[in-house]
């Protein structure tokens, strides 16, 4: 609880600031809106029902941007694990790739694709990929050679090794870059959509994480026996 | 002809199968390091008879794991052969299970998951039949209640414990065992020591157990095989003539182990000799 209301305290000190900024009058009103009109427009958004389907939208362009990039990240990272032919040219394309902001891919999309769904879902799947990839090779790299051996002797091979054995051990690094993955494409799409319900897209994110991940994440921490609590 | 598809029923399963014998001749193995390739196994013949119970002893690095993994089909030797029951070891098989000094059990399977992980790759059971062997075996190490524990809740000998039932529960002819106990209180080593007797008198298995504890050796071993470093190589080898069970505390146990003791320290000395 107390913990609970040290985060409230935080948060209302940071609206306060907001305020006292905009009653500074150091920028016009209509670049800094003060807390007050920013939820009104808010609360017109929500009653005439623009918000929420503005909000369907970009939740589905995310949501499909991110199943694409797991779907095409996951095989990716498992190949550049296993042969050197893809960690030496797809492996490397992704951390160069990875590195880069995900924004920088906006313009781009832009000019390819135009004002159109497939520019956003473009810079999303972006977003997603690389880190889906590199996670999964970096996980797979990381398994304990004794889980393989100890599977050897018991006569699993090829597909059952990589099922029942590398991807489960692997598990907790794919889950992080899943997680990772996921950040940046809700910012790469941030960046495509950029309009004014950054406040939206930031709780929604938050809750995404808090609603998805963590449970997962704890899951994986008590199973695994890697939680530092 | 058309062979039958018979399927085994867990009691079948559960039968005790005559233990492999395994002759090992003039085998070699190099590594390579830093400092140019190491001769880790030099030429070493052994011959271990049909549930045998060879306890090879030496000091860390002298090979001693090296040959176990060469048994296991887990490594290949540079030259000479490896023979179970008169065929060539060409690679991993669950004829030869091994247990590993750390516990490799697998983190995302609960306790019952890792024993029956080597049964669901044996075909003709069924799914009932594995599961009624996985919980035999569990009774046998004593952790029926903890099935459905996960890994990392369970204290080292229980990890142990449950190592051993996954090694056991596909019914291997030999267990090879890598230092299994080395990281265990004493405690709970001697009563893995009882256990392990019994369950090699129950279950008919060849085994082959790496060590460096001299004692553990003379307490469970028929033979204790003294392996030299640098080159690794079978310098000595003792026979253990007591009666089963062997008390690890016993005076007679003792004597045996002295003299091994004796055999490896001027070993030891001998190569601190020929270092100078």
């Amino acid at each position: 609880m107390k913990r609970f209301l040290l985060a409230a305290a935080f948060f209302a000190v940071l609206v306060l600031l907001w305020e006292a900024v905009y009653r500074a009058k150091i920028w016009s009103p209509v670049l800094l809106p003060s807390p007050r009109q920013v939820v009104t427009y808010l609360e017109g958004a929500a009653a005439d029902g623009t918000l929420f389907k503005a909000t369907v939208i970009t939740m589905r362009r995310l949501l499909v941007g991110y199943l694409i990039g797991l779907v095409m990240g996951l095989p990716l990272g498992l190949l550049t694990a296993r042969w050197k032919l893809f960690h030496d040219t797809i492996g490397t394309l992704a951390l160069g790739l990875q590195t880069l902001p995900s924004v920088c891919w906006v313009p781009l999309a832009l000019l390819w694709f135009g004002q159109t769904e497939a520019a956003m879902l473009f810079v999303v799947v972006m977003g997603t990929l690389w880190s889906v990839v590199i996670a999964t090779e970096t996980g797979v790299r990381n398994v304990p050679p004794i889980y393989r051996r100890a599977a050897l002797t018991m006569g699993s091979k090829r597909l059952h090794m990589w099922f029942k054995v590398i991807l489960p051990a692997a598990l907790p690094f794919i889950v992080s870059g899943m997680k990772q993955g996921w950040a940046f494409a809700w910012r790469s799409l941030m960046a495509a959509e950029v309009i004014g319900i950054m406040i939206v897209i930031v709780v929604i994110g938050l809750l995404a994480d808090k609603i998805f991940f963590s449970p997962i994440e704890k899951f994986l921490h008590r199973r695994w026996g890697t939680s530092q609590a | 002809m058309r062979r039958a598809v018979r399927r085994s029923s867990a009691t079948e399963e559960l039968e005790v199968i005559p233990p492999s014998k395994l002759a090992i001749d003039n085998v070699s193995k190099n590594f390579r390091s830093a400092s140019g390739p190491v001769l880790a196994l030099d030429r070493v013949s052994l011959n271990v008879a049909e549930g045998e119970f060879v306890c090879l002893v030496g000091a860390s690095g002298c090979g001693k794991t090296t040959l176990l993994n060469i048994i296991a089909g887990l490594e290949k030797p540079d030259s000479g052969t490896v023979l179970a029951d008169g065929k060539p070891i060409t690679g991993p098989g669950r004829e030869r299970l091994v247990m590993f000094q750390e516990p490799a059990l697998f983190p995302w399977l609960d306790v019952f998951g890792n024993v029956l992980f080597g049964l669901k790759l044996k075909p003709n059971l069924t799914n009932k039949d594995r599961r009624d062997v996985a919980k035999y075996y569990l009774e046998l190490v004593g952790l029926s209640r903890f099935e459905h524990a996960n890994i990392h809740e369970l204290s080292g000998g229980m990890k142990q414990r449950v190592s051993l039932a996954r090694a056991l529960a596909p019914n291997p002819r030999v267990l090879l065992m890598d230092e299994p106990f080395a990281a265990l209180d004493a405690l709970t080593r001697e009563q893995l020591y009882g256990d392990i007797q019994e369950i090699w008198k129950a279950r008919r298995k060849t085994i082959v157990f790496v060590t460096h504890n001299v004692r553990e050796a003379a307490c469970l071993g028929d033979r204790v095989l003294l392996f030299s470093p640098h080159p690794g190589r079978v310098q000595e080898e003792f026979t253990v003539e007591l009666p089963r069970p062997r008390d690890i505390n016993s005076v007679d146990l003792a004597a045996h182990a002295t003299r091994i003791t004796k055999a490896l320290k001027s070993l030891g000395q001998a190569e601190a000799t020929a270092a100078k």
